[in-house]
């Protein structure tokens, strides 16, 4: 083949171009330290990047809802605990006071605690996390119970659901007329204590006999309730758990598609360099050189 | 019987050769980098001997070289190299033409980002469930607020992609009008350099330089159209898209400049990136911002719900249920996107009132470049519904704030599988599934042509070597020649020199005898 100047000209140039190019390339992916920077550069792995960005974002406000549920239920935890021992208290004293030493004078005594107990126990029930109340059901905006009422009254029955996984929902809220006894049972908490009051104002002694029984009962499915929210807790724990290793994967998986390998690309880019450097010095001695350097 | 002066005369004709010769040198050295140049030799032939046989014919021996003559001068090119180039040329600037639009329509897109239309999405739905957890009115306002926001960013996306390939539409129209005038006008050229051409050719010359001008021309024109050449009577005629442009009478036919006609080059790969990338991509986002707004599909419910006064569902099995019935926890209903969602739903008003449309176009149906969040939930968030049931609290209805279902439900939209139908097809998607995988389409066909202009470009360039091979200047080749010539016209200056010497000899000392 015959070769002419302006052909080796070209032809140096153009692989000069396209070695540029490449070293360009391996230099734009170092100093972003992305590989993907256009769908074109990788269109399976852009599709896989914006779906482990979705799920990145979805997972984290999973986790958000997760720890908002926590705190929901925690805080119910402790209004239960409180509940619990309000009505202990009551048994204490429905023990005492059921005691045959005790006069009439003695139980009126008595009953104004037992009085303060209830008002204390209308409060828990109307107890409000971040201004919600959460014994109300889905009527959070609504307070449940009012003194002189609240055995009477029950509450919504809403159960308010978080998300905390794909398609993965937890209730939140326990309901007041599990815990506090739907106004037909007959170990509601507050006509429990209402009538222990009564009895006591009236020293009618078998009354507050049979206060002892309906405030264990209650305190028994104040248990259950709260065994309930226990394991709740614990569901919610895994899920944190769980929610925190999916984070952890996608995060590697958006990085294995995404991120540039560092060593890698360092290695290309010095070979390229090298390339780049050899092709310009062979192109120096190829197009300097003519019949006219060796005419005298 | 050769003449007296004969030598003088072979001398001469060797001079002039020489010189030419010497002359031709010169024009390829100086022309090597001229675009289009191919290189040009002189077609050298002996003169005829002497004698040719007639009656006057002498008896002396023959024949007699009577020197040389240039017959013509020549360029020396392959045809066949050509109409290769310009094939290949042709399938060059297409995808050129193709692949730098849709590296616009990358640009666009703008994906992998923090700032896409996906990002945006995205964030609508956590709006949504961030929604769900507001259980007070003053959180549930706060969340609405946030959730207006988030929706006016997506509307906003849609519409700004949507614009922008407006605007590279208009761009691709223009550049598309630019590159036909440029044909049209190298229409022009070739036209009169045809018109000369023949003169020239006419009166048995070879206007070399000329043919590689209008050679030249054709493989311009070659990068921007399917171009055809043929060649009759020293002049081309001209084929673009199937339609002659310059005919046997060297009469032009231009470009349609807004419509081109055509088959390859870069104006094909231009009208290709227009008709079907832009296109489809238009369509496909128009189709995105249609089904987030009204896109059909099913989804359980949350809770047990109450029909509302004014709504009708239609369950799983397209069982249509009125205002007052009761659909149980579980049930499948067809939502129509988040605006049918929305409407199953209570807003924070008083008195009660459902839901309106969630996104509303600001003229015919919902496309990317009309969607817009409803002004209305925007300027008073407490439009907006979460709620999928209502109590009474002794004297009217009232919504009930604490019920999430349906911010839920809204959320659970993203999740939701819905039926896409575009031109490359029906896929059963998420939202955010349809989005990635119209991104996808995009970056293989980018890619595609970006790896068909590399492909093309080599082989041009392998072609355009093969040319420069044949046709391209060699320096050290040109230099050799010229000192071939040079000492060929020397030694014809010898010869000249002797054959002067031999007449003066004759002329002024001969028949001097005995003086």
């Amino acid at each position: 083949m015959r070769i002419t100047s302006q052909m080796m000209t070209q032809k140096l140039v153009g692989n000069l171009q396209s070695n540029l190019t490449r070293m360009e390339r391996w230099q734009q992916d170092l100093s972003t330290t992305k590989k993907l920077h256009k769908p074109s550069d990788d269109p399976v792995g852009t599709s896989y990047a914006l779906r482990y960005r979705s799920e990145l974002s979805q997972n984290e406000q999973f986790k958000k809802n997760v720890d908002s549920a926590n705190s929901w239920v925690e805080y119910t935890d402790k209004m239960l605990d409180q509940a619990t021992k309000v009505l202990h208290r009551a048994r204490e004293l429905a023990v005492s006071a059921a005691n045959d030493t005790q006069d009439a004078t003695a139980r009126k005594a008595i009953a104004d605690e037992v009085d303060q107990l209830y008002k204390q126990m209308v409060t828990i029930g109307n107890s409000q996390f971040n201004g919600a109340f959460i014994f109300n059901g889905m009527l959070t905006d609504q307070k449940p119970y009012a003194e002189g009422t609240a055995e009477t009254k029950d509450t919504d029955p809403g159960k308010i659901r978080y998300e905390i996984g794909p398609g993965t929902k937890i209730e939140i809220n326990s309901l007041g007329s599990e815990v506090f006894g739907s106004s037909t049972a007959g170990n509601n908490a507050f006509q429990a204590l209402a009538d222990f009051r009564a009895a006591l104002i009236a020293d009618d002694q078998p009354v507050i006999e049979n206060s002892i029984t309906r405030l264990e009962t209650r305190i028994n499915d104040i248990l259950e309730v709260r065994s309930g929210v226990g394991a709740r807790m614990n569901r919610l724990e895994l899920a944190e758990n769980r929610l925190s290793d999916i984070d952890l994967n996608l995060q590697t998986l958006q990085s294995k598609v995404e991120d540039t390998n560092i060593p890698e690309a360092i290695t290309q880019f010095k070979i390229a360099e090298d390339v780049y450097r050899a092709s310009l010095n062979t192109g120096a001695h190829i197009i300097q050189p003519s019949l006219l350097d060796f005419l005298r | 019987m050769r003449s007296t002066f004969f030598g003088l005369e072979i001398a001469k004709r060797s001079l002039f050769t020489e010189q030419s010769a010497l002359s031709i040198t010169g024009h390829n050295v100086a022309n090597a980098n001229t675009p289009g140049y191919s290189r040009q030799a002189a077609n050298r032939i002996t003169t005829p001997s002497l004698e040719y046989p007639n009656l006057s014919k002498s008896v002396a021996a023959g024949q007699v070289g009577t020197g040389v003559d240039i017959l013509n001068i020549y360029r020396i090119r392959e045809q066949f190299l050509d109409s290769q180039f310009r094939n290949e040329s042709k399938t060059q600037g297409e995808w050129i033409g193709r692949s730098d639009m849709l590296a616009k329509i990358e640009a666009i897109i703008n994906e992998p980002s923090d700032t896409g239309i996906r990002t945006v999405i995205s964030e609508l739905w956590t709006a949504f469930q961030d929604l769900s957890k507001a259980a007070t009115p003053d959180a549930a306002i706060a969340a609405r607020k946030v959730l207006a926001e988030r929706s006016v960013a997506v509307a906003e996306a849609f519409n700004h992609q949507a614009q922008q390939l407006t605007e590279l539409e208009a761009d691709i129209n223009e550049s598309i009008q630019i590159k036909a005038k440029t044909v049209n006008s190298k229409l022009e050229e070739i036209q009169l350099l045809n018109g000369r051409i023949k003169e020239l050719s006419v009166l048995g010359d070879v206007p070399n330089d000329l043919l590689d001008q209008r050679d030249l021309l054709v493989d311009e024109i070659s990068k921007l159209v399917d171009v055809k050449v043929t060649e009759t009577d020293r002049m081309y005629t001209l084929t673009i898209g199937g339609n002659v442009v310059l005919d046997a009478t060297n009469n032009i036919t231009p470009l349609d400049v807004a419509n081109p006609v055509v088959t390859g080059g870069e104006i094909k790969g231009l009208l290709d990136a227009r008709n079907i990338d832009v296109t489809n991509y238009k369509k496909q986002l128009d189709l995105l911002a249609e089904t987030l707004a009204t896109g059909e599909t099913k989804m359980k419910l949350e809770n047990d719900y109450t029909v509302p006064n004014g709504v009708s569902v239609r369950d799983g099995n397209g069982v249509v249920y009125n205002a007052g019935m009761v659909l149980p926890k579980g049930t499948e209903i067809i939502v129509n996107g988040l605006n049918g969602l929305h409407e199953l739903g209570y807003t924070m008003n008083e008195p009660l009132s459902t839901g309106a449309a969630f996104f509303v176009s600001l003229n015919g149906p919902i496309t990317a470049s009309s969607i817009r969040f409803n002004p209305d939930l925007l300027s008073n968030p407490s439009n907006i519904a979460s709620s999928m049931s209502k109590f009474n609290d002794g004297t009217t209805d009232k919504v009930v704030i604490g019920d999430n279902s349906l911010a839920v439900m809204m959320s659970n939209f993203g999740n939701a599988l819905i039926t896409f139908t575009d031109a490359s097809g029906t896929i059963n998607t998420t939202i955010e599934g349809y989005f990635r995988s119209v991104t996808a389409e995009v970056g293989v066909k980018s890619q595609t042509s970006k790896n068909n202009v590399k492909n093309a470009t080599v082989i041009v360039n392998q072609i355009d070597g093969k040319r420069m091979s044949v046709s391209g200047v060699n320096h050290d080749e040109e230099i050799a020649n010229m000192m071939m010539f040079q000492k060929a016209y020397a030694a014809s200056a010898r010869v000249l020199t002797t054959m002067d010497e031999a007449l003066d000899l004759v002329i002024n000392r001969m028949g001097l005898v005995g003086r």
